[in-house]
């Protein structure tokens, strides 16, 4: 545990120390609860946060939606802990950082996000975060953390369901079915999440369900372009849409009449699931894109290999982390160009007979500084759908 | 010249390899009991490895051509040579979706196929091995050409 002269982030952050102290000899030991904000603008990511907390700790948890609800929550009220997810719309992590450190707001935020780069996690505990913890939430990373700056003991009366690993003699970090059997004589009860509960984490439909699987499985493709092109990528926003296979183009929703784009797709299959990944670069993006990769040459071929280069590294990784999440091994066919210097209704034009709707992931990435975007499009078959909703479904119980 | 551990790190890579391949490879007895079955077989098909094995390849693919496939399975062990089948004699053996989905043409992928006959330390032939080229790409291509093709001879001839 750190004392508060010696902690390496928060040394010269005084609201910090004095919320550790203040933890130190909180009721929250005397059976008082604990005030928890988790904000997340996904439903899924909120459930799932709140369910990673230890069940025998006494809490009362609360959610925000974006960064400005959750400002406003924190002035209105004192809270002890926020888990804060970076990637959301109207106010983003890296914002509510800013402004609890400038309103000076006592609270301790641990930040919860996909984005696995490593300038990511020095940014926000620059910025005061506590600690940073990678998505997809794991309760025993969670139970570990708490305990590390003694928020949290796990209840040494409850009865362990779990048997204990011997090189592990006492129960420091609780495993998931450990910690949620509870005890009777908890003061407060840990909260319930109801898969449609409106006023709790929010009820989780398909759609923010994808989203929030792309965001995770976004963080780790996001990490490796970050390191290939040797700069920070701003995490993009993953959108779910369904769209009829007919309306495909529609999907890329900045889509520029007059420009030309090209595109490489790569099919992928596993047990249930099936569909394929898409990268469209802009032709004037394109030869950027080039010149950043540090092809000398300009031309047709090189076109080719910044979209060959691009996609083996983002789909595989996207994909990767996608199956993983799914708990499905995916099977990748080899890449293959769609077309060039073509405009995009006419290359995602569809010549087939079977008409269906797709579910469609676009993730559109700009880097700053280079004038250069592309759209990584992930696209489901509706037949899918009935694998995903299971998943959900089991997500949910 | 190799050590066990070195056999075994040898065995582990091309195991690996045979996993991962962009080629279906499925071994099978001379009864058609499926004896090994690649990552690509378990992807496209959804069945892992563990449930096909030991089981009839004809049951658990009932649209097999049953009659076709075992007389040339048949050939492969008594001549010992190995055959071939084109998707133009027979667009697909394995009922396998189009690898593309999405941007591809047609429902079904387009397949060719190798039989290679596998002999045991005795020198019998006791297994084969069926090797499923995916040739979609090909194929809607070639029939894309044609289906042009037509179409003009048909203005030509007008």
């Amino acid at each position: 545990m750190y004392r508060c002269g010696q902690n390496p982030f928060r040394s010269t952050r005084r609201h910090g120390c004095y919320t550790r102290e203040k933890f130190r000899q909180s009721p929250a030991w005397v059976g008082m609860a604990l005030r928890i904000l988790i904000c997340d603008d996904s439903a899924m990511a909120r459930k799932q946060m709140a369910r990673a907390l230890p069940a025998d700790w006494a809490m009362d948890v609360h959610f925000a939606k974006h960064g400005v609800d959750a400002l406003s929550q924190l002035r209105g009220q004192e809270w002890d802990l926020l888990f804060l997810d970076l990637n959301m719309p109207e106010l983003d992590g890296y914002g509510v950082l800013e402004a609890i450190a400038q309103e000076d707001l006592p609270v301790m935020t641990v930040v919860v996000s996909g984005d696995i780069q490593p300038e990511a996690r020095a940014r926000v505990l620059k910025l005061g975060a506590l600690e940073f913890i990678r998505k997809p939430t794991d309760p025993e990373r969670i139970a570990a953390l708490l305990q590390d700056y003694g928020i949290y003991r796990p209840d040494e009366d409850a009865p362990e369901s779990a048997p204990e690993i011997p090189s592990q003699p006492t129960p420091e970090s609780p495993s998931a079915e450990a910690s949620s059997t509870k005890t009777s004589s908890s003061e407060t009860t840990a909260p319930e999440i109801q898969p449609n509960d409106a006023d709790g984490a929010g009820s989780v439909d398909l759609n923010g369900y994808l989203q929030e699987i792309a965001n995770v499985a976004m963080g780790q493709a996001s990490d490796l372009l970050a390191r290939l092109l040797g700069t920070f990528i701003r995490q993009p926003i993953p959108k779910v849409d369904r769209l009829a296979r007919s309306e495909l183009y529609m999907a890329i929703s900045a889509a520029d009449d007059s420009d030309t784009y090209s595109a490489v797709c790569q099919g992928f299959t596993g047990a249930g699931l099936a569909g394929e990944a898409l990268l469209l670069f802009s032709d004037s993006s394109i030869q950027n894109m080039a010149s950043l990769l540090g092809y000398r040459d300009s031309g047709q071929t090189v076109a080719i290999e910044v979209l060959m280069d691009l996609s083996g590294i983002l789909f595989g990784a996207f994909l990767k982390g996608f199956g993983t999440q799914l708990n499905l091994s995916l099977g990748l066919g080899h890449p293959t160009l769609l077309g060039q210097h073509q405009r995009i209704n006419e290359l995602l034009e569809y010549h087939g007979q079977h008409q269906e709707h797709l579910l469609c992931i676009e993730i559109r990435y700009e880097i700053e500084g280079h004038d250069l975007h592309c759209d990584l499009l992930v696209v489901l078959t509706e037949d899918s759908v009935p694998f995903l909703e299971q998943s959900l479904q089991y997500l949910s119980d | 010249m190799t050590t066990p551990t070195s056999e075994l790190q040898d065995f582990h890579w091309l195991a690996d390899m045979v996993e991962s391949i962009e080629v279906g490879l499925v071994v099978v007895d001379l009864a058609g009991q499926v004896q090994a079955w690649n990552g690509f077989m378990e992807h496209h098909s959804g069945f892992t490895a563990s449930q096909v094995h030991d089981r009839s390849l004809f049951e658990l693919f009932p649209d097999l051509p049953e009659t076709w496939l075992r007389r040339k399975i048949d050939t492969v062990v008594t001549l010992r040579t190995r055959a071939f089948t084109s998707w133009e004699q027979r667009a697909w053996v394995f009922p396998f979706r189009n690898p593309r989905p999405i941007t591809g043409t047609e429902p079904l992928m387009y397949q060719n196929l190798t039989i290679s006959p596998l002999s045991g330390t005795d020198g019998q032939v006791q297994k084969v091995c069926l090797m499923v080229y995916d040739v979609t790409d090909v194929a809607s291509t070639k029939l894309a050409l044609q289906q042009a093709n037509e179409k003009l001879a048909a203005l030509e001839s007008r």
